[in-house]
């Protein structure tokens, strides 16, 4: 398959012991203790770090385990559900969970507990709602939160049985409030912004893939559709693409797209039209990026108009696409079209500065596509799970 | 009093070791060189299969459809009329029908390399066009799923007649379409299965997160062409199942078979990704409604249209007609009136195969009527639980048949709506309306009113043409020699605590406390049969089972205790545990020590019949017990957002005998916490290729803490005459009335603004749109409302 | 749900996670937190040959106060923030929108730098400091630039910093005491992602005054004509203003989504009318 890469050696100290071990650079520390060391009551319900089974606490902290590697714990103390033997809060919480009918599958409730041990311990007192608030990184399937939230807020009332404070439990102090004067009226000086030329084009609504993009190139018309005409050096200005082969008017073309972290390599064919007559041109591809296993076709009709002066002309952009398989699996956001100014802009940068001579660059961004193929992975997914590093 | 028994809330027996996360999962087992396999599934929702290439080397390690020598695809024919059947191959054979569809079988030492695997195969997919909404499998313009049929029907019959005459007298004409989104059931453990060969048994052991072990082995024997002796299935610890981990699964067979083809021990676990899109399965209904009524807002009649969209196969053994037959049956709910016709259709499409949730098509079908009936009341001008309360059948009509011939056994569906009526306390809701919220929130309150069905018997079942009807479920008991109890059932323990309602059952009979009683479950070899826990079933059977066989028992005790203690058995009675006769009183573990110890001290002649007793168990009646409940909610709606909270909530409910009451509120409250995320955030988009798009828990909403409210219970108890002890079952009841009780409550929010939801979820996004919408159509049309479009009055 | 084979390395401070960035070059990618990476790795979107690990670079979690700011390492965690461990230039703006980021857990591993170079548009961090009028520190093997945040995002996922370049500090302007700020995210679930924000900052003593949209698909928008109004005329006259700028900023988007990101700036800016 792929070449190994050598496992590492990482110490740990885990529930009191002293642990060593050689987990895999992508093992994620969930996977590192049931696997290597059977402590099976840290569950996985997402691996994506929004259902909180995989709840553990290093040095101290809560953290999800399914999205924290295990070499990047190395050096830590983790306590796992297994651990908390000694721990009055979380003997009070068990105590309180069958009382109250915390759980019921008991899939959620090692990380459940463990969430609401550190909600405890973190804070004097909390009301319902507030608890509910805190619970909301952990989820629960069976019981409907109402037997948890009584089983904590029992919990609360016994809290200083249970805990000294003095003791150094770490409770966060409150919010301090904002100054209490009016604000007055005043002139303003400072803080404006001129607004980035952005084409906040709108939403993409449901359905629709297809997007509209007008650049303008500080070219006269004629060079710029002649520019265009050869694909050989107009399919290098779009960032991230590159050709592969050329058969008459078909061609073999890559496209390597990243998008934050994101990286996809599409491998796939395409073919230009050109109609002269009245400088308007048709591309169609597809191609695969094989390791998602997802498969991608656009469509893209171009046309060069005049613009403003002789000197100038405008590049009318149409594209639609689909996408299938993994990538394109997630919530529709709105966030294709902003892309599309960025990208068309860097085109246009692209075409401008090749024919004035010089050579396209990727720019700040590399390897984007103008297709666009990819963007629909860029959708509202990426706000829940991305935002929040 | 038996402190452990009926009735008791006792701590659960399951607690201590999950509490402490010592059980065992799925995933939590291990066994030596174990393999992981990972499934290259479909990213096309309707696609020929021109070729699959393996990578060069690992030819041994990546199965497809051809590899599997002896498996047989999943039939699950239904005898309903113009059912349609498919056969689903667990591999895709020549062609795939869903997003997500397994098509090769990849085995490494771990997932991670087994997906490592995954990535090195290509497959070679010719797309055909994808069928995905209702109307375009009724349009029948898209490919067919299944080339034998002529259409991409399932079902579609009608049961029935026209009602001319109520057409004519009726006062009020109310019409509504409705429609229930998609669903992804998501128990927080995902499916998995672990399998091994045990040379020693000569059987392969199947280890399998299903809420129907019993039923897996038969389905798994099939599948497989092995004779069911071969085939042993365990249930571990469950980490939730709701219907979804109660049909057999592609991804069974192919472990199971791994194993026995190779002898050696292979595991799927389902990851969260996979669950999402491969296992978006359920409740995506839609209703067309014609409901006729009186000026009072009294139902004379219901003509209604219900198509559930089932997706690509019938899934084995509930099939793809289930849900519409029994939507199409339940639609009248708890509603007394003489005239129903509905078309029931379930449409083929490029979405997984349909999986019966929780509540099993009733949400869908309590959402559209509860909204009828507010939306008759609206017409009439009257409250809607005035015109609900009068709608409903009366205590005094008990038993009933009603519309559907179904049997309501017992209660008082007018009562529960008036105690939770009182419990909302509706008139200081109505009082706090009349005053505009200081931030601008609207405030709704509503209602509904629901029978679940529990523990349908096995006419229903055969009226619904399963492929496998259940009948009686067993049970097994024992007097172990230190005077305690073992108990063993088929039914599996998915976390709704039936290893404590069952030793609660047996403390009830024996007196026995249930610290002392055993109780196992789930497994092929070592439980008795039962075809397992689903359809709110479980209590009433395996419960019923566990009567009877404790029954048997006592009496086996009386028998030899009256010899111990000399007097008749019919004076022996079994309290505070321990075995009282009127001269004298013996210990359980004493009584014991005769059978396994001392036999000597046995009644002459005695001995062939042990301390252990086995049971069958059916209601007498067993068209099914119905439990009832009302829902009642206060919600605020934020017309600036359109988002929905909820501030209050109270449900009545009556399940027959509670056995615990901390179980049954826990089963009414976690089911309610479900419908709410059906009816406010729940729902898997599809685009318009078939892509589901929600294929992470960011993208799909699960409630969490603070989107469910503080939820209240109150009981009734009226005993059902047909079962054991009077109990009806309760596990689903929760996740039914929720939509139609939110929706409604919403509706009467919004009711000032002229703005009518009629579908779930109604997420804010959703409420939103529509008051835009209005306020457009407002300044557009500046009269007519929407309802008085939909709503005919007639001049008496 | 696995990640692919990567290998991983932690950088020491600063200086080694950009050698390290320029030894592994394109096939490398920073991590700090993870807890945006992590998900992107197990569903194996993000495939990198090498992480280069900034949390355990002493020097990326320093604070830095000056007499008119103060600069934040770039992997300060959240939650440190949201425990007060650090000092708040902003008068509290900062403990508020990390207490009711994500989750605690979350919180807990992490980091601001993190989630402003990720820039995703509806994450948190980045309309607030665009609010705030934040400077960003990026080190490269160049040395160390400086760009603005209002300059920094280009589009959704897209910035300025340069292939192996890290964000290396967060230079955020001392609120005064006199100053005011306004905080509205708008999420379909109480923990969930913001899909509407409102952000308002107004110091008189500064003369500064910002309105900002965040949690759109673009990068953060400032509403100017709202922001001059606040200023110049108050926060009854801002609100007043506030439909027509957000119509005319967003005019492609539906009526719904317009109406939801007026509803959020009205009420940031009904926060500082409340606190009068």
């Amino acid at each position: 398959m792929t070449e190994t890469i050598a496992p590492k050696v990482a110490h740990f100290e885990v529930n009191g012991e002293q642990v060593q071990g050689f987990p895999e650079p992508r093992t994620s520390l969930a996977d590192f203790l049931r696997d290597d060391l059977n402590l099976t009551g840290t569950h996985l319900g997402c691996e994506h770090g929004v259902c909180g089974a995989c709840s553990v606490e290093v040095d101290g902290q809560m953290v999800r385990s399914c999205i924290t590697l295990a070499q990047a714990c190395t050096g830590s103390r983790i306590r796992t559900i297994e651990g908390y033997d000694d721990d009055p809060v979380m003997a009070a919480l068990r105590e309180a969970f069958m009382d109250h009918h915390g759980l019921q599958c008991g899939f959620c409730t090692p990380g459940m507990l463990i969430a609401c041990r550190d909600m405890v311990i973190r804070h004097e007192h909390l009301d319902e709602k507030a608890i509910r608030v805190a619970l909301g990184g952990n989820l629960c399937r069976c019981t409907g939160y109402v037997g948890i939230v009584g089983a904590v807020m029992s919990v609360f009332e016994r809290r200083s049985e249970l805990l000294d404070d003095s003791a150094g439990n770490s409770v966060a102090p409150a919010l301090e409030q904002m100054t209490s004067q009016p604000l007055p009226t005043f002139k303003r000086t400072s803080g404006q912004v001129d607004q980035v030329a952005t084409s906040a084009g709108g939403e993409d609504s449901d359905g629709d893939q297809t997007l509209r993009e007008q650049v303008v190139v500080a070219k006269p018309v004629e060079e710029v559709w002649q520019f265009l005409r050869d694909v050989e050096k107009v399919v290098p200005c779009v960032p991230g693409a590159s050709i592969l082969s050329v058969d008459g008017e078909d061609l073999a073309i890559e496209m390597e797209i990243s998008l934050g972290a994101i990286r996809v390599r599409f491998q796939g064919s395409g073919r230009f039209t050109f109609d002269d007559s009245n400088r308007t041109g048709r591309f169609e591809g597809k191609g695969r990026d094989v390791r998602s296993g997802s498969d991608a076709t656009g469509v893209m009709e171009f046309s060069v108009v005049p613009g403003d002066n002789e000197n100038q002309c405008r590049i009318n952009i149409l594209a639609s696409y689909t996408i299938t398989g993994a990538l394109s699996q997630f919530s529709r956001g709105g966030l294709v079209k902003s892309f599309v100014g960025a990208i068309a802009r860097m085109f246009a940068d692209n075409v401008q500065k090749v024919l004035s001579g010089g050579e396209a660059s990727a720019g700040s961004t590399p390897n984007l596509s103008v297709f666009q193929l990819l963007l629909t992975v860029a959708k509202g997914w990426f706000r829940a799970l991305i935002g929040r590093k | 009093m038996n402190k452990t028994g009926i009735g008791q809330r006792v701590r659960r027996l399951e607690d201590p070791r999950l509490v402490h996360g010592k059980s065992r999962y799925i995933g939590d087992i291990k066994v030596a060189g174990m393999r992981d396999v990972a499934f290259l599934r479909s990213p096309l929702a309707h696609a020929l299969i021109k070729g699959v290439k393996k990578p060069a080397g690992y030819e041994n390690q990546v199965i497809c459809a051809e590899d599997l020598n002896g498996v047989r695809p999943i039939r699950a024919e239904s005898t309903l009329p113009s059912f349609r059947n498919s056969e689903q191959w667990p591999l895709a054979k020549e062609k795939v029908r869903f997003a997500g569809e397994p098509i090769v079988m990849c085995i490494a030492r771990n997932r991670a390399e087994a997906e490592d695997l995954v990535e090195l195969v290509e497959v070679d997919l010719e797309a055909l066009s994808p069928v995905i909404t209702p109307d375009q499998a009724k349009d029948n313009k898209g490919d067919r799923l299944h080339e034998h049929w002529p259409d991409n029907m399932f079902l579609d019959f009608t049961i029935g007649k026209d009602m001319p005459d109520i057409r004519d007298r009726a006062d009020v004409v109310v019409k509504r379409e409705y429609d229930t989104g998609r669903q992804v059931m998501n128990p927080m453990e995902g499916k998995g299965v672990v399998a091994w060969w045990d040379s020693q048994a000569e059987q392969l052991i199947v280890n399998t997160s299903t809420q129907v072990p019993h039923l897996i082995r038969s389905g798994l024997a099939d599948c497989l062409g092995l004779s069911p002796d071969l085939v042993r299935v365990i249930t571990p610890e469950v980490g939730g199942g709701f219907g979804y981990k109660c049909v057999l699964q592609p991804e069974e067979i192919l472990v199971a078979w791994l194993a026995y083809e190779r002898r050696g021990a292979f595991r799927w676990l389902e990851d969260r990704r996979e669950h999402l899109t491969a296992g978006a399965n359920t409740r995506e209904h839609h209703y067309s409604v014609t409901a006729y009524a009186d000026k009072r807002g009294r139902l004379l009649g219901l003509d209604a249209e219900v198509t559930v969209n089932v997706g690509a196969y019938s899934v084995w053994p509930f099939t793809a007609g289930l849900e519409a037959a029994q939507a199409g049956g339940n639609l009248p709910g708890p509603y007394a009136f003489d005239h129903y016709r509905c078309h029931v259709m379930a449409t083929a499409s490029n979405k997984p195969p349909f999986t019966p949730y929780r509540g099993v098509a009733r949400p869908g079908v309590c959402f559209a009527m509860e909204l009828t009936i507010d939306a008759i009341a609206r017409a009439v001008g009257r409250e809607a639980w005035e015109v609900r309360a009068e709608n409903l059948v009366p205590a005094a009509s008990m038993p009933y048949q009603n519309v559907t011939n179904k049997q309501y056994d017992s209660g008082n569906y007018p009562e529960s709506l008036r105690l939770a009526k009182d419990a909302i306390r509706f008139d200081e809701v109505r009082q706090r309306q009349k005053t505009p919220e200081p931030d601008g929130r609207l405030i709704g309150v509503g209602f509904a009113t629901f029978t679940e069905q529990s523990a349908h018997g096995t006419q229903v079942f055969a009226q619904w043409g399963l492929p496998l009807v259940p009948g009686y479920d067993e049970a097994r008991i024992k007097l172990t020699p230190d005077g305690g109890v073992e108990v063993a059932a088929g039914i599996a323990n998915i976390g709704q605590g039936i290893q404590t309602t069952l030793a609660q059952i047996a403390s009830e009979i024996l007196s026995i406390p249930t610290d002392r009683i055993r109780v196992s479950l789930g497994d092929t070899t070592t439980t008795p049969f039962s075809t397992g826990a689903y359809a709110s079933r479980g209590i009433v059977m395996s419960g019923g089972a566990v009567s009877r066989a404790a029954e048997g028992l006592a009496e086996r005790i009386r028998t030899l205790a009256a010899h111990r203690l000399e007097c008749n058995a019919s004076e022996i009675r079994l309290e505070d545990g321990e075995i009282h006769g009127p001269n004298g009183t013996l210990g359980f573990n004493e009584l014991a020590i005769s059978w396994y110890r001392r036999p000597d001290q046995l009644p002459a002649g005695d001995g062939n019949t042990g301390l252990e007793y086995t049971a069958f168990y059916k209601p007498r009646v067993d068209t099914g017990v119905f439990s009832y409940a009302t829902h009642a909610v206060v919600v605020s709606v934020d017309p600036q957002t359109g988002k929905t909270e909820l501030l209050d909530y109270a449900i009545t409910e009556d399940c027959g005998r509670i056995v615990n009451p901390m179980i049954v509120d826990g089963q009414a409250i976690g089911g309610t916490a479900q419908g709410i995320g059906s009816a406010l955030y729940e729902e898997v988009i599809y685009d318009e290729r078939g892509q589901p798009l929600n294929s992470t828990l960011a993208d799909y909403h699960l409630p969490g803490a603070a989107e469910v409210p503080h939820i209240r219970v109150q009981h009734m108890e009226t005993l059902s005459p047909h079962t054991a002890h009077g109990i009806k079952g309760v596990g689903e009841g929760g996740a039914i009335a929720p939509g139609g009780a939110v929706i409604n409550a919403i509706n009467d929010a919004l009711s000032a603004m002229g703005v009518e939801i009629s579908r779930i979820p109604a997420t804010a996004d959703h409420v939103l749109q529509a008051i835009e919408r209005r306020k457009t159509q407002k300044t557009l049309t500046s009269q007519h409302s929407s309802e008085e479009q939909q709503n005919e009055a007639r001049a008496v | 749900m696995k990640p692919v084979r990567f290998d991983y390395v932690a950088a020491r401070d600063s200086a080694e996670a950009v050698q390290l960035l320029r030894q592994h070059g394109d096939e490398a990618k920073c991590i700090a937190g993870g807890q945006s990476l992590g998900p992107m790795l197990n569903l194996r979107l993000a495939r990198p040959s090498v992480l280069v690990d900034l949390h355990r670079a002493e020097d990326l979690r320093l604070t830095e106060q000056r007499s008119d700011s103060i600069v934040y390492g770039s992997t300060q965690r959240h939650a440190e923030f949201e425990d007060g461990l650090v000092p708040d230039a902003t008068n509290g703006l900062l403990r508020t929108v990390a207490s009711r980021l994500a989750y605690r857990a979350i919180r807990n591993r992490g980091t601001l730098g993190g989630s402003i170079a990720h820039a995703d548009p509806a994450a948190d961090w980045i309309g607030v400091m665009v609010g705030l009028d934040a400077t960003y520190r990026l080190l490269g093997a160049d040395g160390l630039r400086e760009v603005s945040s209002t300059e920094f995002m280009s589009a959704a996922f897209m910035t300025r910093l340069g292939a192996g370049e890290i964000l290396c500090g967060i230079s955020v302007p001392r609120l005064s005491k006199a100053a005011r700020w306004g905080y509205y995210r708008y999420s379909r679930k109480s923990s969930g992602f913001s899909e509407a924000t409102g952000i308002v900052v107004a110091d008189p003593e500064r003369g500064y005054c910002r309105v900002v949209l965040g949690a759109l698909d673009i990068p953060p928008v400032a509403l100017e004509q709202v922001a001059n109004a606040l200023a110049e005329k108050g926060v009854d006259e801002a609100i007043a203003c506030t439909g027509e700028a957000v119509n005319e900023m967003l005019a492609g988007y539906s009526d719904a989504k317009r109406q939801l990101f007026t509803v959020v700036v009205r009420r940031a800016l009904e926060q500082i009318g409340e606190k009068q």
